[in-house]
């Protein structure tokens, strides 16, 4: 078997493991040190994960359960019509269709969520706390009689957690940890940089490995914590800050003095469609207000009224350059 | 030094969705299959470690001209030069251009593919990734159901997220059962 098929197979291993509820914070280490000792391995474990995720898509070919466990599309709709839309929500998943949100399936105790790009959806947990899923999340959740745990593998998510004393909730986020101290609370995760927001209680912050001489941090409503590769930074922000930064619960993004670059970036994170910005004098120009998340076209026409921008509409892409 | 972080983002997002067209770039110009994963994965070594150091502002041109460059000196190292694999590697810049640009894959193809993939699967392998992945029963709940033992599921289920996977990166999604001793029934298409 030539090399790169040996590595290959190992990079596999990796991702079959990792998908095991036991994972651990030394398999982990494990996985880390595997990862440091060559570039081989490194690139085979990012094209085996890039594979691996597509792959788990999978489960939103789901089709005849997800109706009757989720309760997203009911929810939303006048009860009279409520029956008849879901038949037809029901009949377009079986044609395949992932766009219209979440997709869940069990696996071995652990109930996995994912949402597409745009999707957005809350799910309710076996111990009656919520979760609500941003755009392109994958979590997963175990909720038994002695503890409750969540895996934010990618994405966002925002938490009303219900009490309990006797249960501690406890979310990992990369290398890091949250324990609930009873709450709502907001965990982003963008690869190794994680951000928890508190809107209402307390949780405490730490490293998952107990090696790793991190003070824990807890944080209240008004706290921010920004973690990334081994630093955690603890910074105070306002109400209104973290109400903004929640405003994609109501399906808004909102900015203020944010650089057109970022702002892109966050409506590339709800939409297929992407805005591209074609030249660097554009992309520093500051937008403020909020915005419907999913109507990036309404953004467009706005860049091109009220700031003169040039908007190329090429149906996948929307081309943002100064005006000629 | 770039951040890893923001260098895997970019190997993800931008090099790897190349995959199909790169292996169709080197089965075009490169005659031994066998060489073909090997070739892959000091390309992407390559392209990974110039990333570390300053992120192509054009990936595409990029990671086509480090290919080419790849074979290039794959010939000049070879004992045997002939003639006309040199013809054809200065062909090459012109197959680059020609490559056409692909349409970028929305979530809806994506499923559309892994269901034909799905489909390509041996039935009992499809049942039980079917049953695990999409209907999302245990393990154990689908060694019942099947009435086969748990390890065979489990070995079913690698088989299955093994070929999906190779079929998402564009390869032919066939399964690939290690050919004890020998490797003459080696599946086709690049993994």
């Amino acid at each position: 078997m030539s090399k790169a098929k040996k590595i290959e197979d190992c990079a596999f291993a990796w991702c079959a493991r990792r998908e095991r509820p036991d994972w651990s914070a030394s398999d982990q280490a494990e996985l880390d040190a595997w990862l440091a000792e060559s570039t081989e391995h490194r690139v085979a474990m990012l094209r085996m994960e890039y594979g691996w995720q597509r792959v788990d898509r999978l489960a939103a070919l789901r089709a005849s359960s997800l109706r009757q466990k989720v309760p997203i599309i009911s929810q939303r709709l006048p009860d009279a019509r409520g029956p008849w839309l879901s038949m037809a929500a029901g009949f377009l998943l079986v044609l395949g269709l992932g766009s219209l949100g979440l997709s869940q399936w069990m696996d071995g105790g652990t109930q996995r969520y994912v949402t597409v790009v745009g999707g957005h959806e809350t799910v309710p947990l076996r111990d009656g706390s919520h979760v609500e899923l941003n755009t392109d999340t994958r979590l997963r959740a175990s909720v038994d009689e002695k503890a409750r745990t969540v895996w934010l593998d990618k994405g966002e998510a925002y938490f009303e957690v219900a009490h309990d004393p006797k249960r501690p909730f406890v979310v990992y986020a990369g290398d890091r940890r949250v324990v609930v101290l009873g709450t709502h609370f907001l965990v982003r995760r963008d690869g190794d940089r994680i951000e928890v927001i508190v809107a209402e209680g307390r949780v405490r912050v730490e490293a998952v490995d107990a090696g790793k001489a991190l003070k824990p941090a807890i944080i209240t409503p008004g706290n921010m914590v920004v973690s990334e590769s081994g630093s955690m930074l603890v910074a105070s922000t306002s109400l209104e800050k973290v109400e903004s930064e929640l405003a994609w619960r109501r399906g808004y993004l909102v900015f203020d003095k944010t650089s057109l670059a970022s702002v892109a970036e966050q409506f590339n994170r709800y939409n297929d469609k992407k805005v591209v910005i074609n030249d660097p004098a554009t992309s520093d120009t500051r937008i403020s207000g909020s915005f419907e998340a999913n109507n990036v076209d309404a953004f467009a026409r706005l860049l091109q009224r009220a700031y003169g921008l040039s908007v190329t509409d090429d149906k996948e892409h929307l081309l943002i350059a100064s005006p000629d | 030094m770039k951040d890893v972080r923001q260098v895997n983002e970019w190997f993800t997002r931008e090099v790897l969705p190349l995959e199909p067209l790169l292996m169709r770039f080197f089965r075009r110009n490169w005659r031994s299959e066998s060489d073909l994963a090997d070739l892959r994965q000091e390309l992407y070594v390559r392209i990974y470690e110039f990333g570390l150091k300053e992120i192509p502002l054009q990936t595409k041109p990029f990671v086509f001209m480090a290919a080419r460059n790849l074979l290039i000196n794959h010939v000049r190292r070879a004992r045997i030069v002939s003639i006309e694999a040199m013809a054809d590697l200065d062909a090459m810049n012109i197959a680059v251009d020609m490559v056409t640009p692909e349409r970028e894959i929305t979530a809806r193809d994506e499923l559309r593919q892994l269901q034909i993939g799905l489909n390509n699967l041996p039935p009992r392998c499809r049942e039980v990734v079917t049953l695990r992945r999409i209907e999302g029963l245990s393990q154990r709940e689908v060694a019942e159901k099947l009435s086969v033992g748990e390890d065979t599921v489990e070995k079913q289920m690698m088989y299955g997220m093994r070929a999906l996977i190779n079929f998402m990166l564009g390869g032919s999604g066939k399964i690939q059962r290690r050919p004890k001793g020998s490797r003459k029934n080696k599946a086709v298409g690049h993994e």
